[in-house]
């Protein structure tokens, strides 16, 4: 039989990538049924392109979220679950001073620093209020960059040189002091703060029906782009990018290199927290609302979106966040919506199953 | 006068003591070789210089200076520059960011530096935006010596160059370090390959359980009954 060994080397291609064929299998059925439920109409051309803006706006979230993350991670080595309360104290601070911008004269100030005064009123949105919202961006990076540093004098740096583990456990600790302290200061309960009758928004026209952008997804997807893209160019272009790569890689040999470590981890935190930071605020603006734990609360999405980029990849935080919002948005397309967390970790799950360094892990780092 | 002057050393790690009163001395532009059976501590002598052990007593003088007890990015300005055993390049950087880390602590690169090695390694010119990861061992080793030739060091450390090498690409690693030491930079090696270490350089001291045990120009130690009864095989 001529063709024995050919039906061999077949069967032994498929088995070896049965779970990647599987998956092509599973993929191109989605794809297919897709097009069968445009067809049918049970989709709308219009739906499915708000599903993927909707998964963009939140991709991009996550992925700006995730730099922070995976910085720390590639530089320091451990798993800082304290950064989802970064990404809250960026909302909080920068919002408390939106707020004290845009309410000054007009509101009592108790009300404002608690963000308890009605955003009706105070009426904030990236067109009525331009200044507060730049003041409180940059006020979120400034201070969520210092709280980030001073934990590290207080919490971290003593305990350079340990183990992940017991610096992840130290995390989890300083997750909850930052927690409640927000907490015990602001109380819980959602806090609206944009006014969306004052939030310009566009109608784009898709396949007959309509896709409405409002001003502050765009500002959050302008924004969160660029932030990356600087992040891309200090990383590659800049002598500093060129060292935190290198110490990432091998911190020994930097070490032996002349590069100042210590600084390079300083000023590792002062970036991730910073861009931490203004991710939370720019979150915020976008869902126009927050709590004391919405940070928190986003924190296992942005970890999803890391591990699945490569933890300790910048770039896999990028691309694993587009990839986790717009799987977990698309889903909808076939599951319930209270199906769409659970549908960004399945994802997660199979791609990591297939690619078990995630996307980029072990191509770049970071 | 001596550049380096090891002085009754003690050091090792955390409460491990691994060099005993070690006493080593490195000219300038001489090329000294330490070597000596597996765990005697001979890239501990190296380690220590560079201020990556814990010093337990002793002094280690360079260029009339004490060293002993700075970091390494201070001991880096003073003229020495280290090239560990393995690990030995940003994997992930090209070759042309693994030479500027090298020169991290100058403001700014000197492009005539990367010049400088461009044309001691061709090879690294050739590749100089490829990922150092993606080099030969042979071509990583070149990059590495480079890397600590970037500061144009008065002496040069050497950790095991010739380590997991092809045997033919031994002799080549060991003219370049000839080369090197020619252009007038002082080296200082450790070398499991220690009869070729000991032909190619002006002085060698043996050490056997963190200390010394015999001294003299490569030649002799070569030549001695004793040190070849010791650890170089008859």
């Amino acid at each position: 039989m001529a063709t024995s060994t050919e039906t061999n080397t077949v069967v032994a291609f498929v088995r070896e990538r049965a779970a990647l064929i599987a998956l092509g299998l599973f993929l191109a059925f989605l794809v297919a049924d897709l097009f069968r439920k445009l067809g049918t109409g049970a989709l709308t051309a219009a739906s499915l392109a708000g599903f993927v803006k909707d998964g963009t706006v939140l991709g991009l979230s996550l992925g700006l979220a995730g730099i922070g993350l995976a910085m720390t991670y590639s530089i320091l080595n451990f798993a800082n679950f304290a950064h989802g309360d970064y990404i809250t104290v960026g909302g909080v601070v920068g919002w408390i001073t939106a707020f004290l911008v845009a309410g000054s004269g007009s509101a009592n100030v108790e009300q404002l620093v608690l963000l308890r005064a009605s955003s009706r009123t105070l009426g904030i949105s990236v067109t009525t209020a331009p200044v507060a919202i730049v003041l409180g961006l940059i006020v979120s990076v400034v201070v969520t960059a210092g709280l980030a540093l001073l934990i590290d004098r207080l919490v971290f740096r003593p305990m350079r040189g340990q183990r992940g583990i017991a610096l992840l456990i130290a995390s989890v600790g300083v997750a909850l002091a930052v927690r409640y302290l927000l907490v015990f200061v602001l109380q819980t309960g959602p806090r609206g703060l944009t006014a969306g009758q004052v939030t310009p928004s566009w109608d784009l026209p898709v396949g007959g029906g309509t896709v409405t952008v409002t001003a502050h997804e765009l500002t959050l997807a302008v924004l969160a782009v660029a932030l990356m893209l600087g992040t891309h160019v200090l990383l590659r272009y800049t002598t500093f990018g060129t060292a935190m790569r290198a110490m990432a890689d091998n911190e020994d040999l930097a070490q032996v290199s002349g590069i100042p470590t210590e600084r390079v981890i300083r000023t590792t935190w002062l970036l991730g927290a910073g861009l931490t930071g203004a991710a939370g605020f720019l979150i915020a603006l976008e869902r126009g609302a927050l709590t004391t734990s919405f940070g928190w609360q986003l924190l296992l999405l942005v970890f999803a979106a890391v591990i699945l980029g490569g933890i300790g990849s910048v770039y896999g935080a990028m691309v694993g966040g587009l990839v986790i919002g717009l799987a977990s948005r698309l889903s909808v397309v076939w599951l319930p919506e209270s199906f769409i967390i659970a549908a960004a970790f399945v994802v997660m799950i199979v791609m990591l199953l297939v690619r078990p360094k995630g996307l980029l892990g072990g191509v770049t780092t970071v | 006068m001596a550049l380096l002057e090891i002085r009754d050393l003690d050091a090792g790690y955390g409460d491990l003591q691994i060099l005993d009163g070690v006493d080593m001395n490195v000219d300038s532009e001489e090329y000294v070789a330490i070597v000596g059976p597996n765990g005697a501590g001979k890239s501990t002598v190296m380690k220590s210089v560079f201020g990556l052990t814990t010093y337990m007593g002793g002094s280690v003088e360079f260029d009339d200076e004490e060293i002993s007890g700075l970091g390494p990015s201070e001991i880096i300005t003073r003229g020495l520059s280290y090239v560990p055993q393995s690990d030995n390049v940003f994997a992930g950087l090209t070759v042309r960011e693994n030479l500027e880390m090298g020169a991290y602590t100058l403001d700014g690169v000197p492009e005539s530096r990367v010049e400088a090695v461009f044309e001691r390694f061709p090879i690294l010119e050739e590749r100089q935006g490829q990922r150092a990861g993606s080099l030969s061992g042979g071509q990583q080793q070149m990059l590495a010596m480079g890397r600590a030739l970037m500061l144009d060091p008065d002496l040069l450390l050497l950790d095991e160059p010739s380590a997991g090498l092809a045997p033919d690409l031994v002799d080549e690693m060991f003219d370049r370090i000839d080369e090197i030491n020619d252009a007038g930079t002082a080296v200082l090696i450790v070398e499991q390959n220690a009869k070729e270490a000991l032909r190619r350089c002006d002085r060698g001291y043996v050490l056997v359980q963190g200390q010394n045990r015999h001294e003299d120009t490569g030649r002799a130690l070569l030549d001695d009954e004793q040190v070849r009864a010791d650890f170089l095989g008859g």
